[in-house]
């Protein structure tokens, strides 16, 4: 901390009054600790101390109405014996890992339109607003919105219908894991497309015209410049896109309708049932196989080079 | 405000409301600001929000005294959309003179709240399926009988057990069995002057079915859910105490299950059955689940499904709506519940006597006319037949032809001219009850049996 407050204390400090120069980077010091304060009472109140309750919680014995304050591993070998619970946790992992490629291959390009293609600033936020839009609805209303779309009698069997493609209703776009995977690659496109979006239009329009006059084609310019420079903006997007899909729950119940499942929707369905400890349990090993794909993530993204 | 015994409501209401939010709204900032009383803080802040009564203007008043000590109470009431209903609300405000704030979920998370969030209710609305597990945690206290003048009228449904001599009591938690408070503090069925949840509201349920694409000779019989004719277009209940019943049932007249007692199953039967139905399941008999009423109603207008384990007010509301869905009334015999009102532990002085006041106008049966107009029945019938027309008393319990058209609360007709009630009359009905809604002795271990069935 000491180290990235110096520069700040330094600009601050007139060199024509070196005795006040110590008590300056005191105060800059003591400063930034107020400012990191906040952000890691935050973190501590709403983030460590509810882990650290969820891990205590599932090593609780479940009774009818709650727990007893009794230590067992009892929940987590019943998760471990449970075939449809390893189902659904590979069916999770599955789904997040589709999720973001999908996204990331749609929203690249999307990005790249926004930040390459279009040619002025004004015309580039416009249209990222625009991008934006289905956004400026709550997430479950979007959800639920493809049920009129995607149902048995729903927008999508209709006209399928109508134009004889079919000659009956797909019961496989809704209610199925396709169903629940396309809801939520529209869901999640925006967090892909932003960050890239960011680290494309970061990139200094000078390096692709001195590229493109040293004769780099169109493919060289993607895969030797614009690739590696986006990559902060692709693994951050990844991650954002592969955390979200891991905790889904509502998507997959509204769009599931019960014939699909994800961790989330266990934990929801163990919550509701008055289930504790169970849920603290499912809760605490998905975190810890969510916190292993983010670290796959950045380790292999090497993020931090590029920023 | 406690002197003022006036009997003019409206000209009382003018003076004290003002008076009244101000006053909880300086409480609320305190309360806020002060982090220990959170509770408090919630409490005056309801107060707050509440505290312009718009009593419907056009409500009848109904022949019921406002005891004037009650004024500026708040009642929070959490519960289910079954019973919390805004007209019931308006009128127990406006003849109370209380506040009623009604939070209103599904069962599954009105329960998780009782259980929860004990300091965020004084009244818990619910079934006798949660009583179980609401009384096991300690959150209610126990009603006291004596307070009730009314009590002595109930129906013997829940007092004894059954409507009549030849009546069925139903496998399973009949109310009877979880009624009254022993003196050591379980429940049971030997009469106490205390009781775990005042019984009000009750029906049977079935399944519901669009009589224009399943046969009624199929809808006879619970075994419907396995019919392969009717595969993809079956909806089911999420819910291990309720949902499971009727699956349980299905796979009785079926031939695919036996149970010993299928209100109670042993761990071997619970297996039998779950894994009959993730059988089932992946084989695709099942379209989808409901957890909400309103998605069990979608379900079938949507014509996701044609078969659907739901409650007779959805019949009721897709009807209204022009589907033509049929209540059926399986041979096997109904899946009974029993509605009421639990009292919270820390209920007390004047809240305590407010949730009295309130209980003991539910019984009086405005209210529960009103609900027998979305098809339930009340515990003391002769109550809400005095605020029944003799056509509606005639539909809805006699089981007689509608004698004009039927309406539902909202004005929408539920019945014409001439319908009559699926399943007969109230006798008919509530003497063939084939189980109740359960929270088994292996509950616990069917609750994860369960959340495979849906991961399945």
């Amino acid at each position: 901390m000491s180290s990235s407050s110096s520069p700040e204390a330094v600009a601050t400090a007139r060199p024509a009054r070196p005795a006040s120069e110590s008590r300056l980077r005191l105060a800059a010091g003591s400063a930034w600790a107020l400012l990191l304060a906040f952000p890691l009472a935050w973190l501590l109140a709403f983030l460590i101390i509810p882990v650290v309750v969820v891990l205590v919680v599932s090593f609780f014995e479940p009774t009818l109405s709650g727990f007893n304050r009794v230590f067992t591993l009892e929940n987590y070998l019943l998760l471990a014996e449970s075939d449809a619970f390893i189902r659904t946790l590979g069916n999770t992992i599955l789904n997040a890992l589709i999720t973001t490629v999908v996204t990331f291959l749609l929203g690249f390009w999307v990005a790249y339109y926004l930040a390459l293609v279009v040619p002025d600033l004004r015309r580039k936020f416009a249209l990222f607003i625009i991008a934006l839009a289905p956004f400026f609805t709550s997430f479950l209303i979007r959800a639920i919105a493809w049920i009129p779309m995607m149902g048995r009698e729903g927008l999508l069997n209709t006209a399928l219908l109508n134009l004889g493609i079919t000659s009956q209703p797909l019961d496989f776009l809704l209610f199925s894991d396709f169903a629940v995977r396309v809801a939520m690659i529209q869901l999640y496109l925006l967090f892909m497309v932003s960050p890239i979006f960011f680290s494309l239009s970061a990139i200094d329009p000078a390096i692709l015209e001195a590229a493109r006059d040293s004769g780099a084609g169109w493919w060289a310019i993607l895969r030797e410049i614009l690739l590696p420079l986006a990559r902060p903006g692709i693994v951050i997007g990844a991650v954002f896109v592969f955390v979200l899909s891991m905790g889904e729950f509502a998507t997959v119940r509204l769009i599931g309708g019960g014939k699909t499942s994800s961790v989330g929707l266990g934990i929801q369905n163990f919550v509701t049932y008055i289930q504790f400890p169970q849920a603290a349990a499912a809760a605490s090993v998905l975190v810890l196989v969510t916190v292993a794909g983010v670290v796959v993530l950045f380790r292999y993204g090497r993020v931090a080079e590029g920023l | 405000m406690s002197t003022n015994t006036s009997s003019d409501k409206s000209s009382n209401e003018i003076h004290v409301e003002p008076e009244q939010t101000a006053v909880t709204r300086r409480d609320f900032i305190k309360g806020s600001a002060a982090l220990g009383a959170a509770a408090v803080g919630a409490h005056a802040g309801t107060t707050a929000l509440g505290a312009s009564p718009l009593v419907g203007a056009g409500a009848k008043r109904s022949a019921f005294p406002a005891p004037a000590f009650l004024q500026g109470t708040t009642l929070r009431v959490v519960g289910t959309g079954v019973t919390l209903l805004d007209p019931i609300k308006a009128q127990a405000e406006q003849d109370l003179g209380i506040t009623l704030q009604y939070d209103v979920k599904d069962g599954l998370t009105a329960q998780q709240i009782a259980v929860t969030q004990p300091q965020s209710w004084d009244v818990y609305d619910q079934w006798f399926n949660s009583v179980k597990i609401v009384w096991g945690a300690g959150v209610a206290q126990p009603v006291d009988v004596t307070r009730l003048p009314e009590w002595e009228n109930l129906s013997p449904l829940t007092k004894v057990g059954k409507i009549n001599d030849e009546a069925k009591v139903g496998a399973g938690d009949a109310p009877v069995r979880l009624l009254y408070v022993q003196p050591d503090g379980s429940l049971g069925s030997d009469p106490t002057e205390q009781v775990s949840m005042l019984p009000l509201t009750f029906n049977v349920d079935a399944f519901g079915y669009q009589s224009d694409v399943v046969g009624s000779d199929d809808a006879r019989s619970w075994a419907i859910f396995y019919d392969p004719d009717y595969r993809g277009r079956v909806g089911l209940y999420n819910d291990p105490a309720t949902g499971l019943m009727d699956l349980a049932l299905g796979a009785e007249a079926a031939g695919l299950a036996t149970f010993a007692d299928i209100g109670n199953m042993t761990r071997d039967e619970i297996d039998a059955i779950l894994n009959l139905l993730i059988e089932q399941k992946q084989a695709g008999q099942f379209r989808a689940f409901w957890n909400s009423f309103d998605e069990s109603v979608n379900l079938m207008a949507s014509g996701e499904v044609v078969v659907e384990s739901m409650w007779s007010p959805a019949v009721t509301a897709l009807r209204t709506r022009g589907v033509p869905v049929v209540y059926a009334s399986p041979q096997e015999g109904y899946r009974g519940w029993h509605g009421g009102i639990m009292i919270n532990e820390q209920a007390s002085g004047a809240t305590l006597d407010a949730v009295y006041e309130y209980i003991d106008w539910w019984m009086n049966g405005w209210a529960g006319a009103l609900v027998a107009r979305q098809g339930y029945y009340f515990s003391i019938p002769e109550n809400a037949r005095e605020h029944l027309s003799e056509a509606e008393w005639d539909y809805w319990y006699g089981g007689q032809p509608a004698a004009e058209d039927m309406l539902a609360p909202d004005g929408g007709v539920v019945a014409e001219q001439g319908e009559v009630r699926d399943g007969g009359s109230y006798e008919t009905r509530m003497s063939n009850i084939a189980v109740w809604n359960s929270v088994m002795d292996e509950h616990q271990y069917l609750v994860s049996k369960w959340n495979e069935f849906l991961s399945a």
